[in-house]
């Protein structure tokens, strides 16, 4: 058979495949790779990003809020947060086929890793790693990085153990792996942030709180939330289908955006101070319902130096009620809420439940009854937010006496009534045809100038003045002063809108009883910080200012983004009314109702107040009462007012602003006054209360040793024969009160060196004090109300070191007096 | 029968028809030097692709970037030096050699090695489907592919010494019987994909060597019902054509659709310019196997429309010049096998192509030079070396038309 070459058909066929082959199908490759690379190619690349970056957002780290010296009050720690993937954990590669480990051993195997490290049961990350309807889950946030390195180091001990075995058993040509050897996958740290208040409790309404999704929801959190905030980025960074980062150059970035920091106004030494004596008051009147707050103002710039509301809260744990006063009230209102809906209120709830809530605090019985759970739920709601309530922002209350500041200076700018004029009390005032109203002194106040019905608070002449000004005039300065609307202060919560709580011009009018008790501050309401402003404007030559507690926003690296200066609203009265107004304050502490605020060496003007909480005609042992002080000083260059009220306290407890508020006051200002830099001046009748170095006198002659005494303005005692000093008490540089006796020992004798017991004085009178320490070879160090005020009521109220100390010879004892006559003020 | 008349003009272009029939084979020449280039630029493009593509994987599943491409370097100058070997053995000896034997051995260990597959621990499984079988000294071997040069060498030989005869159907029909066989044989693999070129392999020697064309109508319907049935009844394949047929969608990604899509992303994102060579983003574990049949997928993300142009055009290329040596082939054989080779390659190609770029729905078809996989390598390679073999005997009056 001859060979043939291909024949005509074949060529023909053989053609035509090949031009199908190479023209039409890879045509239809280049049309379609033309229409998905070119053509098409942002869907792809949208898809190809939507692919690669993982479905994660970069959280911002959110701004701190500093106090005006940079102590941080609230900040952001780094953590991280862990989620697993569950369609990724299983390995077939490796962990299966060459280690041996079936899905639910691998699954098992991550479950235990991640529970040993964190704080979730083996049970619930084993549930998350198998459920894989998810891409992915998270099974912790707020995880501190100490923690992720330790998982992350004991996934890389696995891995090389694995590749370590590995290269052995290549080279031993066999062998087994061991247990260690294993290579996680399926699982991954995302970078988060906790938010640490480091003070815990401290100012804790104020600073505020952050809810379940990190947003502010109170306070200065929720305030400048849109500050701290900062904003979210996006992880458009590549990543591998495994969760690990790509090594390519991210194309498109988009970081987070840190939050700015808040720097406020307030000084965390002065609200350490405020809240130290608030908590002492709260202690000392421990029937104060209301609890005890205290705001110390910037009188010239209407800075929030302090703003304290017993009883506190730790932030870090919002939930969580410490305060007995809140525990107690909590009980009653689950009982109350149960008894309303008909089920029975003497129900058993753990301790546990009181305190930190939660349905685990709960028996089985409890969590199960729905109903029960809604009730209690709502029973403790209620109470937390009371807890977390800034009162002295949030809360209108009567003013009482301190507003009668407010009649006077409204009165005298009007020239309604003069320094001069005299105003007589009766005790009683018929004010119209129906109506009497008594001054809280019975018997009357007799006549007394402008001044002195300040100083004894006396209702009678507060009437009268504001019949004098007139009910338009009345409420014009009302409004003026800034009481019938928010004052704007930077924090949330204040009531919006006009004063709802004040009588309508037009009633003030009408009903003349209403305007005589609104004069001396009674049944109608106002916030304290609205009281505060009035009165830092009533000081500070009438100008009124927007209260605000930041006075500074930071870019997160420290530089300055914006800084608020202080804005005054407006001047109400002239700088002569207020120069008045000042110097009838000084005259209520130095000689008032106001005594007890006294702090020597400061020159200090105020107010008391004891305002009723009950209605009119409700029995005497069934009233409540609010006690209050308002202090201003230096009242000749007003600096800080501070405003401290005790709330709601039955009438068989003392009850009075000028007995119970005012040493309040004056405690504070004791400490804070010399904090920002206020020297104290000693008049001649403050003589005892200076103190001063005691000098060395040891190894000197008995002569010398006299002269140096004098020299210094002590005396002293001697102790012992001979001419040569041996020893000295107090030693040298210790201060002592002017006027003290130094112990001076001669030749052989020294001082003893046995303690001493500090006696009690509490409720003893001053002389007497001062008998039982000099005894003792104690000092005395007076504070409180001004010497050449006590009376036969004044007695020591605290002492310090507390009586039974074991202290040395020579020690100083500060021993506090007050008065409880002559303060009263309703 | 009429013998094939040179005057006829029914034989395609005056040019392309045979001039002259001499009773002998004019002496072996040079190789088709353009076909030899063309096999050398793909092998180059498609290790770089390789590397890129499987570093990723390598270094995930080995701990060495290298693992893949190491080796199959190593099969590519092994193979290479096989090629231009294999194309100095005369092609005719398949035929002449002993009556066939080579050919009958051949038959024969294709036939075993298929039914090996389904002995338990000779028959290696990967990802529910059998297509590999261990072999003593050379690993790990795919039966399909000594299948698909078998029906090449055997369909050409008895095409060959059938003659005319071809046009015949019961002279046909045993073709068929023989491809429904091995089809079926791969089929219980499964292995789709083989299935699929070694039908369009069988059908293109048996249409060149002169099987009347309206065979192809109810080989149509036949093929066309064969598919209904098997999507419609195999769960699995119904599943590819959904994911196929949009397999962005949330559900069909999670399930079915996740590697098309993946590809596609791979491709389309690449762009005109690609994102540069090892800068691919989705063979880092989104792409299934960047480094077997995904390869092209890698390849077009990283070298972008450009790249992918350049590597379609060196495949039509060699493609075409397989034919070109199929059609001036010096007898009827040489164009037969050459014509199986080269349609071997293009749907080969094609198909894989196809896959990634979502014109077909998704089937495990590797990418000749490309994919990862050493005896696939040495076969195509080996085949080559036939083709190169056939060149040697063009006339050298026709190797100036290419």
């Amino acid at each position: 058979m001859p060979i043939k070459g291909p024949g005509g058909q074949m060529r023909t066929r053989l053609k035509w495949m090949a031009i199908l082959a190479c023209t039409l199908g890879f045509l239809a490759v280049i049309v379609r790779l033309f229409w998905m690379q070119v053509y098409h190619y942002d869907y792809y690349n949208s898809w190809a990003n939507k692919l690669q970056t993982r479905d994660t957002i970069l959280t911002p780290k959110r701004g701190s809020i500093l106090d005006s010296n940079g102590v941080e009050l609230a900040v952001s720690a780094s953590t991280e947060r862990i989620e697993v993937y569950p369609k990724l954990v299983y390995d077939e590669d490796i962990n299966d086929k060459v280690l041996g480990y079936s899905k639910e051993e691998q699954q098992e195997r991550l479950a235990k890793l991640l529970s040993k490290y964190l704080d979730v049961s083996y049970e619930t990350v084993l549930k998350q790693v198998q459920d894989e309807n998810y891409g992915g889950l998270t099974v912790a946030s707020g995880v501190e990085k100490e923690v992720t390195d330790q998982i992350r180091a004991e996934v890389q001990a696995a891995r090389e153990a694995y590749y370590t075995q590995r290269a052995e058993i290549k080279k031993a040509g066999g062998g087994r792996y061991t247990e260690e050897a294993y290579l996680y996958t399926g699982y991954g740290f995302q970078s988060d942030y906790h938010r640490y208040y480091p003070l815990r409790s401290f100012a804790s309404q104020v600073v505020g709180q952050l809810n379940s999704e990190g947003v502010g929801s109170w306070g200065i959190e929720a305030q400048y939330e849109s500050e701290l905030a900062g904003s979210v980025g996006r992880v458009v960074r590549a990543g591998s289908a495994a969760g690990d980062n790509l090594p390519v150059e991210a194309e498109q970035y988009v970081p987070a955006q840190d939050g700015n920091s808040v720097v406020l106004a307030m000084d965390s030494k002065i609200q350490e101070i405020v809240e130290k004596q608030c908590e002492t008051a709260l202690a000392d009147n421990p029937e104060a319902a209301g609890g005890v707050s205290g705001i110390v103002m910037d009188v010239k710039t209407g800075d929030v130096l302090a703003m304290a509301n017993l009883p506190e809260y730790d932030v870090n744990e919002p939930k969580t009620i410490t305060s007995e006063h809140l525990l107690e009230e909590l009980k009653e209102n689950v009982a109350e809420k149960l008894t309303e809906a008909g089920m029975d209120p003497n129900i058993t709830l753990s301790d546990a439940w009181y305190a930190e809530g939660g349905a685990e605090n709960l028996t089985d019985a409890q969590r199960e009854n729905q109903e029960l759970t809604k009730l209690l739920g709502e029973a403790r709601s209620e109470i937390l937010y009371k807890m977390w309530r800034i009162s002295p922002v949030s809360d209108s209350y009567e003013p009482g006496s301190i507003f009668k500041l407010f009649t006077v200076a409204s009165a005298y700018e009007e020239h309604a009534v003069k320094e001069t004029d005299s105003f007589v009390c009766g005790g009683r005032l018929q004010v119209d045809s129906k109506t009497s109203i008594s001054c809280h002194k019975k018997g009357g106040h007799g006549a007394q100038t402008l001044t002195q019905a300040l100083m004894n608070s006396c209702n009678v002449a507060m009437m009268n003045i504001s019949f004098k000004l007139g009910a338009d005039k009345f409420f014009e300065y009302f409004d003026a002063f800034g009481l019938m609307d928010p004052t704007g202060i930077d924090l949330p919560g204040e009531p919006q809108g006009r004063n709802s709580q004040m009588h309508a011009v037009e009633t003030l009018r009408k009903t003349k009883s209403t305007l005589a008790t609104a004069s001396f501050g009674q049944r109608f309401k106002v916030t304290p910080i609205q009281m505060l402003s009035t009165v830092c404007a009533i000081v500070d030559d009438g100008k009124l200012k927007t209260p605000r507690l930041v006075k500074e926003i930071r870019y997160p690296d420290g530089t300055v983004k914006e800084t608020f200066e202080p804005e005054i609203k407006r001047q109400v009265i002239s700088a002569e009314t207020s120069a008045y107004m000042r110097s009838a304050m000084e005259q209520v502490v130095s000689a008032g109702t106001g005594q007890n605020a006294y702090v020597a060496g400061y020159r200090i003007g105020g107010k008391t107040a004891t305002s009723e909480l009950s209605t009119p005609g409700t029995p005497l042992d069934e009233q409540r009462f609010t006690a209050s002080f308002v202090g201003v000083a230096p009242i000749d260059d007003p600096q800080i007012a501070v405003l401290v009220i005790i709330s709601d306290l039955p009438y068989e407890a003392t009850h009075g602003g000028g007995a119970i508020a005012a040493p309040v006051v004056g405690r504070i200002m004791s400490e804070v006054l010399p904090y920002i830099g206020v020297e104290p001046v000693y008049t001649d009748d403050e003589a005892d209360r200076r103190e001063l170095a005691v000098p060395r006198v040891v190894e000197l002659t008995r002569e010398e040793a006299q002269a140096a005494a004098e020299n210094a303005g002590l005396t002293c005692r001697f102790l012992g024969e001979g001419d040569t000093v041996s020893d000295q008490v107090p030693s040298a540089g210790v201060k002592i009160p002017a006027g003290s006796e130094m112990l001076i020992y001669l030749g052989d004798r020294t001082k003893t060196t046995e303690k001493v017991t500090v006696p009690n004085l509490l409720g003893q009178g001053p002389e007497e004090v001062e008998y039982r320490l000099k005894n003792n070879n104690l000092y005395l160090k007076r504070t409180g109300v001004a010497t050449n005020k006590y009376n036969w009521q004044t007695t020591a109220v605290k002492q310090n070191p507390a009586p039974g100390a074991k202290v040395n010879v020579g020690t100083v004892i500060e021993v506090e007096f007050s008065n409880t006559q002559g303060v009263n003020d309703r | 029968m009429p013998a094939a008349n040179p005057t006829s003009t029914r034989g395609g272009p005056r040019h392309m028809r045979p001039r002259s029939r001499k009773s002998s084979l004019p002496k072996p020449g040079k190789v088709d030097g353009a076909a030899v280039l063309g096999v050398a630029l793909l092998l180059t493009v498609g290790l770089i692709a390789l590397f890129s593509a499987s570093y990723v994987t390598a270094m995930n599943k080995f701990d060495d970037g290298l693992f893949f491409i190491k080796r199959q370097s190593f099969f590519a100058v092994v193979g290479f030096i096989a090629m231009l070997f294999i194309s100095e053995f005369d092609y005719h000896n398949f035929s002449r050699f002993r009556n066939g034997l080579i050919i009958k051995t051949l038959i024969v260990v294709s036939v075993i090695f298929l039914l090996a597959i389904k002995i338990p621990g000779v028959g290696v499984n990967a990802n529910g489907a059998t297509r590999w079988i261990n072999l003593p000294v050379v690993g790990q071997f795919q039966p399909s592919e000594l299948a698909k040069l078998t029906i090449i060498i055997a369909f050409s030989h008895y095409a060959v010494q059938m003659g005319d005869g071809i046009r015949r159907v019961r002279n046909v029909l045993p073709f068929f019987v023989a491809l429904v066989a091995v089809a079926g044989l791969l089929y219980l693999e499964p292995h789709m994909s083989a299935t699929v070129i070694i039908f369009g392999i069988g059908l293109a020697i048996l249409l060149v060597a002169g099987m009347r064309i309206w065979y192809f109508i109810p080989l149509g319907i036949l093929g066309g019902a064969a598919a209904y049935w098997y999507i419609s009844t195999q769960g699995y394949a119904n599943a590819r054509i959904v994911a196929w047929i949009n397999p962005f969608d949330p559900e069909v990604f999670r399930n079915k659709g996740w590697q098309g899509a993946n590809s596609q992303t791979a491709i389309g994102s690449g762009g005109f310019w690609g994102l540069g060579l090892g800068q691919g983003r989705q063979k880092h574990l989104y792409l299934p196997e960047p480094q077997n049949d995904f390869v092209f997928a890698s390849w077009c993300e990283e070298m972008g429309f450009i790249g992918a142009l350049l590597v379609v055009l060196l495949f039509a290329y060699l493609i075409y010049r397989c034919y070109f040596i199929a059609f001036h082939a010096p007898d009827k054989l040489g164009c037969l096998i050459g014509t199986g080779i080269a349609t071997k390659l293009a749907i080969q190609t094609l198909v894989n192509m196809f896959v990634v770029t979502g014109i077909f729905p998704v089937t495990g078809a590797s990418l000749p030079f490309f994919s990862y996989g050493g005896t696939a390598l040495l076969m195509q390679l080996g085949e080559m070396g036939i083709m190169l073999n056939i060149s040697r005997r063009i006339r050298p009056s026709d190797k100036q038309k290419g």
